[in-house]
């Protein structure tokens, strides 16, 4: 199964510019997800640098390749769910990220492939790992990421305005611990 | 595995490393939010990683209760059909 970009986009409740996945290569609901994401220089971080800016400024911020990454996690975790959160209002958020390594550096003109495996999957929750590369090239490594959703009621993409901020970040968990 | 102190001392692990400490530090009664920091995310990483572990699945209502690891214990064990 290969989704068009029309439901790489139906499944990720981003924006642009804060799409950071290109084309979805290989989608298994349930369990992997293989997607791909092109670095250009003409992104927004990218810019202000120029040609006094040393050759390890132009690599890729870290926190946007786990964003692209989880990006990845959100399309497989959607086509695993039963009911799209889009439908529900509720907003996937990465909540907790371990045992993450760094081996390298993306560029402009690198394409990023992430491989997502899909480890536990719950209404409210997801655990995912995996790796993204560059080429034959592995630049990260993910031992766990944990996505959870807060509901946002109808805010979300496609209605023009902005998703409420959620100014605590905290996930709902009413009740939890406390 | 099959032991209850078996089934503890691993289930100790899972718990000591959501909320970041050694497994001895985990005493039974230790109160998660008191005495070891925790909040509500950590109880969901918890609650998603005992799921996990155990395949099995756990209405997020159990948080209400799960603040120490006897309390966990017992979730976890009535929940997965342990004898205790």
């Amino acid at each position: 199964m290969r989704p068009g970009q029309r439901d790489v986009h139906r499944l990720l409740p981003h924006g642009h510019p804060m799409v950071l996945l290109d084309r979805v290569e290989l989608l298994v609901p349930g369990r992997v997800v293989e997607a791909s994401k092109a670095v250009t220089v003409g992104e927004p971080c990218f810019a202000g640098l120029d040609g006094n800016t040393p050759p390890e400024g132009w690599a890729l911020p870290s926190s946007l390749l786990v964003e692209s990454f989880g990006q990845a996690a959100v399309v497989l975790w959607q086509a695993t769910q039963d009911t799209e959160l889009s439908a529900t209002g509720a907003i996937p958020m990465l909540a907790v990220i371990r045992r993450c390594r760094f081996l390298g550096r993306a560029y402009p003109g690198d394409v990023l492939c992430h491989h997502v495996e899909l480890d536990h999957s719950g209404p409210n929750t997801a655990i995912v790992s995996g790796h993204t590369a560059v080429g034959q090239c592995t630049i990260a490594e993910f031992g766990e990421l944990m996505a959870v959703t807060g509901n946002a009621g109808k805010a979300g993409r496609g209605n023009g305005r902005p998703a409420p901020s959620r100014a605590n970040g905290n996930p709902t968990a009413e009740g939890a611990l406390r | 595995m099959t032991n209850v102190e078996d089934r503890k001392t691993e289930l100790r692990e899972l718990v000591a490393e959501v909320l970041e400490i050694e497994p001895d530090e985990l005493t039974d009664h230790g109160d998660f939010v008191e005495d070891y920091d925790g909040d509500s995310l950590r109880a969901i990483e918890l609650l998603a990683r005992i799921e996990r572990k155990y395949k099995i699945e756990i209405p997020q209502q159990e948080l209400a209760t799960m603040r120490d690891f006897d309390a966990v214990y017992a979730v976890t064990a009535g929940y997965a059909g342990w004898r205790s």
